[in-house]
Formats: C-alpha cells, sequence, structure tokens
C-alpha cells in the first residue's frame, strides 16, 4: 500500500499574531482526487497553500518523506487565472513546466520535449500548440495550465479553484481529466465551491470552515444533512442513488441555519 | 513542435529557421546603412573615410543602437517583473537614480569617469532602496511598481532642486544633457559602458525563464523551482546596469522601455528571452531612425533623441495598439 500523499500530525498558518489555519491530524492518500470544500473565507486556499508549502508550518509526512518548512517541495501547482497575460504560445507555456529538469542555461533536451508532447497530447492541446495562450478559451487554457502540470511529471498536482469561470459541460470534462489523472496514480488536491462536482468527482474530501479542518475522509462519510447545513449554515439535503452512485445535493428552504 | 502562431510579423527567435533570422538581420543592417547616409539635409552614399562620418557620425549611430537597444531590453525585463505593460526605467526610478547620480556629479563639477559611475551607483542604489523599502513593507508585486513610482517621484524632486540651486551654466548643461541627447558619446565611452551593460544583457537572459515563470504568478513559479527574490533581485540589477549605461550615454530617454517591447508582444509574443532579443534589435533601430529624424527634419536645428521619443513614441503607439485592436490581440500582453 503506498505512503499516504499526507500524513500530517499539525498544520499552522499565522499572518501576524493571528491564526489563519489550524488543523490536527490531517490525511490524504495516495492516488486520490481529494477536494477542499468549504465556506467562502474558510480557509481553503489557505489550507492549499500550506499543503504546497508556500507558508505556514506543517508537521509530518509527505509521500513518506518527512515534511521540511523552507524546502522545495515535489509538487505541481495551477494557479486561478494561469497565463491569461502570457504573451507565451501554449507549447512554451508547457515547457515551463519542464523548468526544473533544464540547466541553467535552460536548454531543452528531446526528453523534455517528449514530455511536453505526452502532456499536450493527454490534454487534447496537440491542435493549440501553436496558438497564444492569452487567446485561448478559459476552459482550453485551464487544460494548458493542467498540461504543463503534467510536464512537470509530479506524483502531486494542487489547484486552486480550477471550475472558476468554465460552463457546466467544462467543469464536467475537466473533472473527468482529474480523476483519470488520479486512476492513474496522480495525487490532486483541489479547491472546488460546487459542493455537487465534490461529491461526484472526488474521492477524498477535505471540509473546512472557519480556519479549521471540520472533517475529512470519503464523500459518504462527509456529505449527510446535517454536517454541510451546518457547516454553511443553510439547510442541505444530501442523496445518493443507489443504482448510479450519483450525488444529488439540494439547497433547501429560505432561512439560514442558526 | 509547432511554430507560434502569430500575427507572422514576427518569427519566433530560437526556432526561427536561418533564413528568418538572416532576414532580420540583413534588413536591420540596410536600415543602419541607409541611416548613416543622411547628413546635412540630405542623403548620400555613406563614406566610411570620411572623418565627419567616422569621427561624428558612426560614435552616434553606435550611441543611438546601444541606448535603444539597453533601453528596450531593460523596459522587456521590467514588465515581466512588475507585470505591468507600463514598467519602463523611466517610470520606476531606474533612470530617475541614474540622472540623479549625474545630475549631483554635474552640480558639483566633477567631469571624467565620475559621470559614468554615477550613473550606474544611482540606478544601483535606487534600485536596492527599492527593492529593500519593499521587503521592509512586505509590498510585494503591486508595491514594487508602487515604491518605484514614489522613489523616483523623489529622485526627480532632488534632480530638480539641485538645478533650482545651480549657477546657468552648470544649469544649461544639465538640462541639455537631460533631454536625452545621442550626439555627445564617442567610442571611447563606448568602452567602459560596454561591459557594464553586456553583464547587465547576460543578467536578463539567465533569468528570462525564470520570468516566464513568475508571470504566472509568485505561487506557480515556486512550484517550478523558481526563487523568487533572487529572480526579482537579479532582474533589477540587470534592469538597473542596461538602464544606468543608458542614461551615461544619452541622458534620459523615455517612451522606448515600454514602447518597444509592447510593440513586440502586440506582434508577435514569445518567451521572456524572444520578447527581450528582439525588443533590444527593434529597439536599437528605433532609437537610430528617431535620432537620425531628429538631427535632419529641422537641420541645422538637432533636436535631441529625448525629445523626438516624446513625439513619435506615444503616435506610433497609438498606431500600432489601434491596428491591432480589431485583431486578436486587444490590448498589450506582458
Amino acid at each position: 500500500m503506498p505512503a499516504p500523499a499526507f500524513e500530517l500530525d499539525r498544520i499552522a498558518v499565522h499572518a501576524g499574531s493571528r491564526c489563519l489555519f489550524s488543523a490536527r491530524q490531517l490525511q490524504i492518500p495516495a492516488g486520490s482526487l481529494c477536494a477542499i470544500i468549504g465556506p467562502n473565507g474558510a480557509g481553503k486556499t489557505t489550507l492549499l497553500r500550506a499543503l504546497a508549502g508556500f507558508h505556514g508550518d506543517c508537521h509530518g509526512h509527505s509521500l513518506g518523506q518527512p515534511l521540511r518548512t523552507g524546502q522545495p517541495r515535489l509538487l505541481a501547482w495551477v494557479g486561478q487565472h494561469e497565463g491569461a497575460d502570457s504573451p507565451l504560445c501554449v507549447a512554451d507555456y508547457v515547457m515551463l513546466g519542464r523548468r526544473p529538469q533544464l540547466g541553467w542555461l535552460g536548454r531543452s533536451s528531446a526528453a523534455d520535449q517528449q514530455a511536453v508532447a505526452q502532456a499536450l497530447g493527454s490534454m487534447a492541446l496537440q491542435g493549440l500548440a501553436g496558438q497564444r495562450l492569452a487567446t485561448l478559451s478559459g476552459g482550453e487554457r485551464q487544460r494548458a495550465a493542467i498540461a504543463r502540470a503534467l510536464a512537470q511529471d509530479t506524483p502531486l498536482m494542487l489547484l486552486d479553484e480550477p471550475c472558476n469561470h468554465l460552463d457546466i459541460r467544462h467543469q464536467q470534462l475537466l473533472l473527468r481529466q482529474l480523476q483519470q489523472l488520479a486512476q492513474q496514480g496522480r495525487t490532486l488536491i483541489c479547491v472546488l465551491h460546487e459542493l455537487q462536482l465534490a461529491a461526484n468527482y472526488a474521492d477524498w474530501l477535505l471540509l473546512v470552515a472557519d480556519g479549521q479542518l471540520v472533517a475529512q475522509g470519503p464523500p459518504e462519510a462527509l456529505l449527510h444533512g446535517d454536517l454541510l447545513s451546518q457547516v454553511y449554515r443553510w439547510p442541505i439535503h444530501a442523496t445518493r442513488q443507489a443504482a448510479t452512485g450519483h450525488w444529488q445535493l439540494d439547497v433547501l428552504g429560505h432561512g439560514a441555519v442558526a | 513542435m509547432s511554430s507560434s502562431r502569430t500575427l507572422g510579423i514576427l518569427p519566433a527567435w530560437p526556432r526561427l529557421p536561418g533564413a528568418g533570422l538572416g532576414l532580420a538581420t540583413l534588413s536591420g543592417l540596410a536600415l543602419i546603412w541607409l541611416l548613416a547616409g543622411f547628413g546635412a539635409g540630405q542623403w548620400q552614399v555613406p563614406d566610411w573615410h570620411d572623418p565627419i562620418v567616422r569621427q561624428l557620425r558612426l560614435p552616434r549611430i553606435a550611441n543611438a543602437l546601444l541606448v535603444g537597444a539597453a533601453l528596450a531590453m531593460s523596459g522587456a525585463a521590467l514588465q515581466a517583473l512588475f507585470r505591468n505593460p507600463l514598467a519602463d526605467p523611466g517610470l520606476i526610478g531606474t533612470s530617475s537614480g541614474a540622472a540623479l547620480g549625474v545630475i549631483a556629479v554635474i552640480a558639483l563639477g566633477v567631469g571624467g569617469l565620475s559621470v559614468p559611475l554615477a550613473a550606474f551607483g544611482g540606478g544601483l542604489a535606487v534600485t536596492a532602496l527599492i527593492l529593500l523599502l519593499n521587503r521592509l513593507l512586505q509590498g510585494g508585486q503591486a508595491g514594487l511598481l508602487i515604491i518605484g513610482v514614489v522613489v523616483g517621484a523623489c529622485c526627480g524632486a532632488i534632480v530638480s532642486l539641485l538645478l533650482f540651486l545651480s549657477d546657468d551654466l552648470t544649469l544649461r548643461g544639465a538640462m541639455s544633457w537631460l533631454s536625452g541627447s545621442l550626439a555627445e558619446a564617442r567610442f571611447a565611452e563606448h568602452g567602459y559602458v560596454l561591459p557594464v551593460m553586456a553583464l547587465g544583457a547576460a543578467i536578463l537572459l539567465l533569468v528570462a525563464r525564470d520570468l516566464d515563470c513568475l508571470l504566472l504568478g509568485d505561487d506557480t513559479a515556486r512550484s517550478l523551482v523558481v526563487q523568487v527574490g533572487r529572480t526579482r533581485t537579479l532582474t533589477a540589477v540587470g534592469a538597473a546596469l542596461l538602464a544606468g549605461g543608458a542614461v551615461t550615454l544619452s541622458g534620459i530617454i523615455g517612451f522606448v522601455g515600454m514602447m518597444v517591447p509592447n510593440a513586440i508582444a502586440l506582434l508577435g509574443g514569445g518567451t521572456r528571452r524572444q520578447l527581450m532579443l528582439w525588443s533590444a534589435w527593434v529597439g536599437a533601430l528605433f532609437l537610430l531612425l528617431i535620432d537620425t529624424l531628429g538631427r535632419e527634419v529641422a537641420y541645422p536645428v538637432d533636436l535631441p533623441a529625448g525629445v523626438m521619443a516624446a513625439f513619435a513614441g506615444p503616435v506610433f503607439f497609438l498606431w500600432l495598439f489601434r491596428r491591432l485592436q480589431g485583431g486578436r490581440h486587444a490590448r498589450p500582453r506582458l
């Protein structure tokens, strides 16, 4: 059984004297598509950035290796609205994913070119390789960002709200692609706002609220109306269709939960 | 791997087949030869043995090429560093710091090597001050630009104060230098400015790929193992060395550093290294073109290149921007 992607005893993020996020005993299985969910301002992106090692302190292990503060982690990061103003073409942009492997002169090898071609292929972007990034649609740009992350060839991929500004079809397609990547053995951790998407595509959830980790586990362990209603302070009803396994989350009523 | 699909005006530099690169170089050299023939309000085939061409026009041409290349390359780097298409050595205080150093030296009545030293020192000191203040104030990307503008304005105020306190002779010399003239420098000056500029260009070309990563955001850059702080510092130093060299040779010439990289990005796009190299080549030719216009258009009056850039730059940019607005590239990309 592979070592968990993250197995943390303690995680804390401070801004000055203010605590932005803290949690104990956080676990994310390797090879999973993990979604961080929670209401606005709960600390979802703060947690994701802490897992990436960009801020805060994480004590524990990642893929069997002890985590050290300040040490660069072997992971690919996909930020929000990445490349919207970039003058790069898609192929050059995806090649940036090979930056850790390139020498100080930045010359790419045949292996780098092959990795880029594979990443473009897996995101069905070969036809857009020469297109300028800034001219792509939101969905195409998001796929290009994931191709760049794939070219980096790391076991961990962290994505900050990858479905933002995507229509329903592109949301579904993107999450299907992320699911396939997880099935190939990568661990993907993403912040998601859409509970329905998280419920139906993620196989591990981290539910956060008020800068705390409220619950973690597979969707069937977390998705019950009481917990969600309490965290989101709004009546939510979660049901799973027995035949298809599809989750249905209904937002009920007109009044806030106290 | 297919080549960049652009507006088709500029081919991508590293994947450029020999023919394209050769064509760009040859057409540039032809333009230099053509412009070298202008003198005293008329054109004739350049005679390289003519003392006027050899001792006056050639150093001036070299001056224009060096200054144009340095300003445009510096601007291409600063626009990535600040993630702002308006960033320019003149805007963020680098040129103002260099100018302050030179004006202080002129006001003190010291000449010779102290002028370029003061320009490099002023540019570097102001850049270091901007970086230090930004670190102390934890200003991030936006703070860097704001602090740069504020420090640049302070340098401008001190320059004004020094000019106000200067006698008429010093004031006239300083104002002539500040207006950005390419007529003064000689090959001897290029000898000690060129190595510093080359060092600045080398630094920028080395950090160019990291600047591409930095444009995607600090977090993405960190995940690509880019040392964000070191890249910012090296870029600022490289840009300051280039801008300091340009200020030493010509005084302050605005717009070139802002306009040329934006024009290149609009026309062709590409990696930061491609944009820097293309900007340097086009910036060099552009400044030579407007300097030639400046000395010929109202002959025998020799209009400073800084004044010509201030007139030609915005008009050219507006024309380019307007022309491309209907296409796919509706606004300048960084």
